[in-house]
């Protein structure tokens, strides 16, 4: 392995071997390699618009959820702006925090759409996708559905417009059940502060 | 104090600051410890609330503020939901305030009610809530923003991956609940302690 410990006449100092490590330098501190870190944001379903055919909802002990039937198709929308500890090219983790109604084990096609949009660009893109998170067999249990997206448009200061359905009419969704879904978290890289 | 400086190359560890209170970088990135590390905030606009089982009209004030307007008399509640950033120090304890302003120019107080569950993965989403109550007093001049003191979640069961329902209630019903008019809910305010930059990937 490398160094551990280097500053600089320039003003740089580096913690780490020169793959992976943290540095400080007159642009602030940086990550690079093994150290650039994951960073998430929430948010509720309580915050997400109803889509032209929107999902019911309900409310159980504290919890708000959206309840997404396993015969329509059902969509809500929302925002999310890159922040600017964003590492530009990473990848986006949208995960779903979800439960069952009943006791099938069957799995909920979730579908993604999103568009990434800079200055300047339309806003009228879209590309999705669908994704299966099989229920556990518990009613109520939480259960965390995860789509991985590439973001190699993105920069910090994007826009991220997104829905998100239960894609109940493809073959692939085979639980008989309503799908309660309570928030997401959106959890990025992060390669600075 | 403690040494102010250590590097350490079998660890690859570099700590600044004393055994105690410091600044660490290190495989697991850039850590804090004691004095070091920071509290941080999230906000939940009172737009991000959801209207409960007995839920609060909303209105817009001066045509800038949107409020949610919980009535005397009623048991009226708003629910969001939230996990925990990457930078959370776990088992650390959040806190909730809630901002707020009357209607009017009673001091009577507001009997305020913050429910919660914890949600990991597995757990029901069921779970019964705990409340934690506060009152406070108007202030006396309509409309004037009033900040409530601390509802403290305990943080011995927190993780980074912890899910947070929050419900946020006037139990106007109370007997204690004294303030003659509505009180306006603007937003919640989410405090906690941070001791990293985030997590590993």
């Amino acid at each position: 392995m490398g160094t551990y410990y280097q500053v600089s006449d320039f003003g740089v100092a580096r913690f780490g071997t020169t793959v992976n490590n943290v540095t400080i330098d007159t642009n602030g501190i940086s990550f690079s390699g093994a150290l650039v870190r994951k960073n998430l944001v929430t948010v509720s379903c309580t915050e997400l618009a109803d889509g032209g055919t929107a999902p019911g909802s309900g409310i159980t002990g504290a919890t708000f959820y959206r309840e997404f039937d396993p015969s329509i198709n059902q969509s809500l929308f929302g925002h999310f702006i890159f922040p600017n500890d964003y590492e530009v090219a990473g990848s986006l983790r949208v995960k779903l925090h979800w439960a069952p109604d009943n006791t099938d084990t069957g799995d909920v096609a979730w579908a993604i759409g999103r568009d990434f949009t800079n200055e300047g660009d339309l806003i009228t893109g879209v590309s999705s996708t669908v994704f299966t998170s099989t229920a556990p067999g518990t009613a109520n249990a939480m259960t965390i559905a995860t789509a991985t997206l590439s973001a190699a448009s993105a920069n910090p200061g994007t826009n991220f417009a997104f829905f998100i359905s239960r894609a109940a009419s493809n073959a692939s969704d085979t639980f008989t059940g309503n799908a309660r879904l309570l928030s997401l978290s959106l959890e990025y890289d992060s390669d600075k502060v | 104090m403690g040494t102010n400086y250590e590097s350490d190359e079998l660890t690859g560890q570099t700590r600044t600051g004393n055994v105690t209170n410091n600044v660490t970088t290190g495989p697991d990135g850039l850590t804090l410890l004691g004095t070091a590390r920071k509290k941080a905030k999230l906000t939940i606009a009172g737009g991000n609330f959801q209207g409960g089982s007995t839920s609060p009209a909303n209105a817009v004030l001066n045509d800038i503020t949107f409020v949610y307007s919980f009535k005397k008399n009623a048991d009226e509640c708003v629910l969001n939901a939230l996990q925990m950033p990457n930078d959370y120090e776990e088992g650390t304890d959040v806190i909730v305030n809630i901002i707020w302003g009357p209607a009017d120019t009673d001091t009577g107080n507001v009997k305020w009610d913050v429910k919660y569950n914890l949600v990991d993965d597995g757990d029901n989403i069921a779970t019964a809530a705990t409340t934690l109550t506060l009152l406070q007093a108007g202030p006396g001049v309509t409309e004037q923003r009033v900040t409530t003191g601390d509802f403290t979640i305990p943080g011995a069961s927190i993780l980074k991956s912890t899910l947070i329902n929050l419900q946020v209630e006037r139990n106007g019903s109370d007997g204690t609940d004294t303030y003659n008019n509505d009180a306006y809910l603007c937003a919640a305010i989410v405090q906690y302690t941070k001791n990293t930059l985030g997590s590993a990937l």
